[in-house]
């Protein structure tokens, strides 16, 4: 049960926006697509949602294509960070043309959206930002489909916005379902995540169970010979130097005395992991 | 029974009948009222109110077939948010002709509601000649709705400016294309001798009827613009 992108290539002109990527998004796991601004987040979901068409490649639904199929891609939600809705029409009657057909309750959308305090008698073309931001959460977190993406769901949003944002999040989220966060801010998403993507100028860089992956990630940092004898023979991720000191970031156990060996966390991570020139 | 499409076809109702009735408005109310004062400041004679009310029909008409241009145009902006509910493209836009069908139908019934109106009041109501008016009206309507539904898919194809030429060069062209399709139908072809094909008719207009075909013909052209692979339903930036 699972949707699986297979060696997606996309291109903007000159541009390479994905180049080959594969990934699949598993039911029961909140999945964070994370990558920097242009990466090409945004343009994989939008492969996946229809509203681009892929070079090359193919994206399936239990082995299925889903642009062949409509009834695999009704099992979809696509919060974009695009305009995909008229201008002129009022938020509550988005709401309640998403319960008549089938997407999600305007129950709940309306009950979201007392708690985010959004006016739903407001049109689109009135909202602010932040506010367009919240109601696109809104229509996602209500979605009762399988698999919900949010394109930077947290654009604009203050603090205390993202909190609540947070808890709906999980609130809504059940083992037959899946969530797919596309963000560049990590720090905040990083508690949510069971599960990460990382993209990086439109390729793959990992996959992986998020805890797993970080488990084995070590930074060792200290006088220059001391951590390159430390990493030796290591797979190294990520290396920088200032003024004699060394920073490492690998793969596996160091055992060696005299430098210092960290655990590392998402953010440091996917920094170290998408840096330029690296 | 709740329609699914109910929000959309109340959208595209509201707007065919907001613009319907503002004309309207303006053409059975406010501008006999503003000749009445005129008439009685400049002591000129009144006219009788009957005379305001022949051309109504047609005044309103011109602006439904401008508001069914604005619809076509809506078409890319409504198929998004069909998307959004988990519809193909192909769905989606097979909705949206679903919702402009029968907004045309609602758009006739319109025309022949005023039509009624302002024929009785003038005095003149005949209503088979009237009816098949507005039947024109509302073919012509097909062909405003095409040309927008065609604009609004090209401009998917590129970026602006570069959309905006390819929309120009489309429409001078379907235009052009009209025209000559126009000229034949009106000509006369011998054969040979003692053979003569008359494309020419009077018993129906033939331009509405070319205005109608032209208008599936192009809404036909933009379902397969939304199935080329460089069309994208998406904001401009990549991200």
């Amino acid at each position: 049960m699972s949707i699986e992108v297979r060696d997606i290539k996309k291109s903007f002109h000159m541009t390479k926006a994905l180049d080959g990527v594969s990934c699949s998004f598993e039911r029961g796991h909140i999945i964070g697509l994370l990558g920097r601004n242009g990466a090409g987040k945004s343009t994989l979901i939008k492969c996946i949602g229809n509203r681009l068409y892929q070079n090359e490649g193919s994206i399936l639904l239990d082995g299925r294509e889903v642009r062949k199929s409509p009834k695999d891609f009704e099992r979809i939600t696509i919060v974009g960070d695009e305009n995909m809705l008229p201008s002129s029409t009022k938020l509550k009657n988005v709401f309640k043309m998403m319960d008549d057909m089938g997407v999600g309750s305007e129950e709940k959308a309306l009950m979201l959206s007392k708690k985010f305090k959004l006016d739903v008698n407001k049109k689109w073309e009135k909202l602010s930002t932040g506010y367009r931001t919240i109601f696109k959460d809104i229509l996602g977190l209500a979605s009762n489909r399988e698999y919900v993406f949010f394109d930077e769901p947290i654009l604009g949003l203050d603090a205390n916005h993202r909190e609540l944002f947070y808890e709906e999040l999980l609130a809504s989220f059940s083992p037959e379902r899946c969530f797919v966060v596309a963000t560049h801010l990590i720090e905040e998403i990083s508690p949510l995540v069971d599960t990460v993507i990382i993209i990086d100028q439109g390729k793959l860089l990992r996959e992986g169970d998020k805890d797993t992956l970080l488990s084995n990630i070590r930074m060792v940092s200290g006088e220059r010979e001391r951590v390159e004898k430390a990493v030796e023979g290591m797979k190294v991720l990520s290396r920088t130097t200032i003024l004699g000191q060394t920073k490492v970031m690998v793969e596996g156990e160091v055992e060696e005395e005299g430098v210092k060996v960290e655990n590392v966390d998402l953010q440091r991570y996917f920094v170290e992991m998408t840096k330029d020139g690296e | 029974m709740k329609s699914k499409d109910r929000v959309v076809i109340k959208d595209y109702f509201l707007t065919v009948l907001c613009s319907g009735a503002v004309a309207a408005l303006i053409v059975m109310v406010f501008i006999p009222i503003l000749l009445y004062t005129i008439g009685r400041q400049i002591g000129e004679g009144i006219p009788v109110f009957s005379v305001f009310f022949s051309g109504t029909l047609e005044s309103i008409a011109v602006v439904e077939v401008i508001t069914h241009i604005v619809l076509g145009a809506l078409v890319l902006q409504y198929m998004r948010l069909y998307m959004f509910m988990g519809l193909t493209r192909d769905r989606a836009f097979l909705k949206m002709m679903l919702v402009e069908g029968m907004t045309l139908i609602l758009t006739f019934l319109f025309l022949l509601v005023i039509g009624t109106v302002s024929g009785l009041v003038a005095g003149n109501l005949e209503f088979s000649s009237m009816a098949l008016t507005c039947l024109y009206i509302t073919l012509a309507c097909t062909f405003m709705f095409g040309t927008g539904c065609v604009s609004s898919a090209l401009s998917t194809t590129c970026r602006p400016p570069l959309s905006v030429a390819v929309v120009v060069i489309f429409l001078v062209f379907m235009s052009w294309l009209f025209e000559k399709a126009s000229d034949l139908l009106s000509e006369t072809f011998i054969l040979d001798e003692g053979i003569q094909v008359i494309f020419n008719t009077t018993s129906f207009n033939t331009e509405t009827m070319l205005a109608f075909v032209f208008g599936v013909i192009m809404t036909a052209v933009a379902y397969v613009i939304y199935k080329l692979p460089i069309s994208q339903m998406k904001s401009t930036s990549i991200s």
